[in-house]
């Protein structure tokens, strides 16, 4: 193939590939590729997206086997590559609602108009390992500065450019929305902390999470429950990340047994709070997974989120 | 009792003795200051030198006030000053990372400056012994004199040694240049065609020797060749790029193309210093190009030739001075970085191809590394473990996925030249094997486990090369060559093997 392939050809591209040695197509390998399509999506589509495309390559007349022969060892005929397509996207459908990504990525070029709200102050191969996304280099090669353009769950568009050994973020003013609580969207969602991001906003809210729906720590914790459940990475990631805590009358932390509730989000402590039958708005304090383990008596822990699928206890030594 | 003249002359003598113990030892002392020796082994060289220094002044000021005394009692005025107090010893410098180690040519300098500081003072001490007792004072001021000297004489061979095991050590390999460097590239098609040129040559006159019945002719014209016109030539294409590249690099139109240049190479220069306060053995080789001139001395000359007719010495040094410190972290106890190894290092090993069905995968969106990104995922062995290029122990955490269920782990490659280079995140569609090296030709190919540093599991799992069982027992040599111990690794080769 020369010419530049339809979108949902690359998303069939990135599905065959994962497959291509398998020696059968079954069906707990679709519904494994249907969730690693909602959770970890091919670079440049949402779940959503994604779903379209295969929609798409179902209905085209094209042979999917072209997109990537299959090797010798593991030959497919066309109909038991459009199967495993039409299972995969069947099993996406059984996995809805699907659940809020903190981030998608997105192609296409770096607006003209962008504003820098902030620099990381680590190189984008760092960046890369902690935010788990390759940035791109545009076609015009080598010298072109590295770049990666998300769209966060907020709604906000942010580009990560790698300049001099460190990488910028830019976004495109839109009015209304404060570059401040883009940055914010941008530390909630990405994990990464006020102290690895000069801010040159004039001043983000590091307890904001700049309207975003969904964060980092969250989006980690429900990765790695559904794969064999959380490992070190979420309680380095949690270590790091602020979360809410329902605050008393008196100093300390409401416990319940011997773990403290605590939340990625603000408004997820409110609906905890309502849950229990509280009519007032709940007070809480934030602070990092950390300090958090600092603050709690020996013996007790901090479970994050609770109620969700994702739930998880730490201590001091790790995830329960 | 000696007379009011023999007492006279004796403390002219003692302070003239004493006046004379000067000037070497500040030369000793200011080659401390200059950097001659650094680290702990120095500190204690230099403190016990300052107080020898301090003894040696006492013994000359009892001496003289004993002899003083001797002629006051006469009746007479001492008419001589009493010895000056010698200038403060200048301090050591203090290394910048606690290393040992210092300047060979500065070593050299300052082994025969304490040479002629211990043999005048065990003249000195000699003398003024002979001095005393004919006066019949306490000769111990003498005897400590030339104990000092003694105690110098014998720090020498020490600082000998040490010298001599500075130019022994072996160099580490040159830190390679960046290889998009037009000027490299050129050199380097400059050397190839060297090569090529030089064989044909040889070729052809070996022909026409066998023809004139002159095979030895044919022989000495390939050794020629090959040991001395190729190289030469390459040596001299190789300095012509260093000096083209440092000339560049410092014009206008380089600071032009690269702003950030100049502040990276003065940066670099920066940390030269750095590196050569702390490393002087690796500096001072790396300075002189002390792997070509051992292994093949007419590259060396070669390489040398233009610094000498154009005076671009400064330049290419300079260049090499600011590589060697460009390594920037380091491993546990202090070393630095190895550089990427390359074909100076030693035979490339074997590779292998990528299928072809990934030929142009780039359309699809895989993403090829710029040299940049690769040297950051470069991960390096030493004392058995393995460690990113920032100096960390290297661990695949966090290396899972949907995509890929396995445990955590890393997709690696290893180049033609035994470089490994891993990533915990394969991401499908954008970052596989063939991202590392631009789809080209790798030594091998799989995964890796890693903890803290120790390598648990290697695999030969690569869909772009599908190494076969050979292609990962060349990549376990090479590591188990490097200090990896494989005695608990698990080898996994394809799961229907």
């Amino acid at each position: 193939m020369t010419s530049a392939p339809e979108s949902w050809q690359r998303v069939l591209w990135a599905l065959l590939y994962s497959v291509q040695y398998e020696q059968r197509l079954t069906d707990a390998l679709a519904r494994s590729r249907a969730l690693a399509l909602i959770l970890e999506p091919v670079h440049g589509f949402s779940p959503e997206e994604e779903h379209a495309a295969l929609g798409a390559a179902l209905e085209s007349a094209a042979p999917l086997s072209e997109i990537l022969p299959p090797p010798p060892e593991t030959p497919r005929a066309e109909e038991e590559l459009r199967d495993f397509a039409e299972r995969v996207r069947r099993h996406m459908d059984e996995l809805r609602p699907w659940p809020d990504l903190p981030f998608v990525t997105r192609l296409g070029p770096l607006w003209e108009d962008s504003a820098v709200i902030g620099r990381v102050r680590m190189g984008h191969m760092e960046v890369t390992e902690r935010i788990r996304r390759h940035f791109q280099r545009p076609e015009t090669g080598d010298d072109a500065p590295a770049r990666l353009l998300l769209r966060l769950s907020s709604g906000d568009e942010v580009a990560l450019v790698e300049r001099g050994g460190r990488v910028d973020v830019l976004t495109r003013p839109e009015p209304g929305r404060a570059p401040e609580d883009v940055l914010a969207a941008f530390l909630f969602t990405t994990g990464l902390t006020p102290g690895e991001v000069q801010d040159l906003t004039g001043g983000a809210n590091p307890a904001s999470t700049g309207g975003a729906r969904t964060g980092w720590l969250a989006y980690m914790l429900r990765r790695e429950v559904s794969l064999d459940g959380p490992g070190t990475v979420p309680f380095r990631v949690f270590l790091r990340t602020r979360l809410y805590c329902q605050a008393t009358g008196s100093p300390g932390v409401v416990a319940v047994g011997r773990l403290v509730p605590a939340f990625t989000m603000p408004e997820a402590l409110a609906g905890y709070a309502a849950g229990k039958g509280e009519t007032e708005p709940p007070r809480y304090f934030s602070a990092t997974g950390r300090d958090l383990l600092d603050l709690v008596p020996e013996g007790y822990g901090v479970l994050v989120d609770p109620g969700t699928g994702y739930a998880t206890a730490f201590d001091r030594d790790g995830p329960r | 009792m000696p007379t009011p003249d023999e007492a006279a002359r004796a403390l002219r003598t003692v302070a003239r003795l004493a006046e004379e113990q000067g000037d070497a030892l500040d030369r000793a002392f200011r080659l401390f200051g200059d950097g001659a020796l650094l680290g702990p082994r120095a500190a204690r060289l230099h403190a016990g030198l300052v107080d020898r220094c301090a003894e040696v002044g006492q013994a000359f000021n009892r001496a003289f006030r004993q002899v003083e005394h001797l002629v006051t009692a006469h009746g007479e005025p001492a008419r001589v000053p009493a010895p000056r107090p010698r200038r403060p010893p200048v301090p050591l410098r203090e290394p910048p990372g606690g290393f040992v180690g210092g300047d060979p040519d500065l070593m050299q300098v300052i082994d025969a400056e304490l040479a002629e500081v211990a043999g005048s003072w065990q003249r000195a001490g000699e003398a003024l012994s002979t001095t005393l007792a004919r006066l019949g004072l306490d000769a111990a001021p003498g005897h400590n004199v030339a104990r000092a000297g003694g105690w110098l004489a014998d720090q020498r061979p020490d600082l000998r040694r040490r010298r001599a095991e500075l130019l022994k050590t072996p160099p580490p390999p040159r830190p390679e240049p960046p290889p998009s460097s037009p000027f490299d590239t050129v050199a380097e098609a400059v050397a190839d065609a060297a090569a090529g040129i030089g064989a044909t040559w040889a070729g052809h006159v070996a022909g026409v020797a066998s023809f004139a019945g002159l095979p030895a002719a044919g022989e000495l014209a390939r050794d020629y060749a090959e040991h001395v016109a190729v190289p030469l030539v390459q040596g001299v294409a190789e300095a012509v790029a260093g000096a083209a590249r440092f000339g560049w690099e410092h014009s206008i139109g380089g600071l032009l193309t690269d702003p950030s240049g100049m502040t990276d190479r003065l940066h670099g220069a920066y940390a030269a210093g750095e590196f050569a306060a702390e490393h002087p053995v690796e500096f001072a080789k790396e300075v002189a190009g002390w792997e070509t001139l051992t292994e093949d001395p007419a590259r060396w000359f070669g390489r040398l030739l233009p610094d000498l007719l154009v005076g671009g010495g400064v330049a290419t040094r300079t260049g090499r001075i600011a590589d060697a410190a460009a390594t920037g972290p380091r491993l546990p106890g202090g070393s630095p970085i190895p550089p990427p190894r390359t074909a100076a290092d030693g035979p490339p090993l074997n590779t292998i191809r990528m299928d072809r069905r990934f030929e142009g995968e780039t359309i699809w969106g895989v993403q090829y590394l710029d040299p940049g990104s690769l040297e950051a995922t470069r991960l390096v062995v030493h004392e058995g473990r393995l460690y990113d290029v920032r100096g960390r122990p290297y661990s695949t955490d966090g290396g899972t996925s949907h995509w890929a269920p396995d445990d955590e782990r890393a997709i690696f490659v290893m180049d033609r030249y035994g470089n490994l280079y891993a990533s915990t995140h394969h991401e499908v569609g954008v970052f596989h094997h063939s991202s590392f090296l631009r789809g080209r030709q790798v030594a091998g190919a799989g995964d890796l486990r890693v903890r803290d540093g120790v390598l648990e599991l290697i695999s030969r799992h690569s869909g772009h090369y599908r190494p076969d069982a050979g292609d990962l027992d060349r990549v376990i040599d090479v590591l188990r060559r490097a200090g990896i111990d494989f005695r608990d690794v698990r080898r996994e080769d394809y799961r229907d093997d």
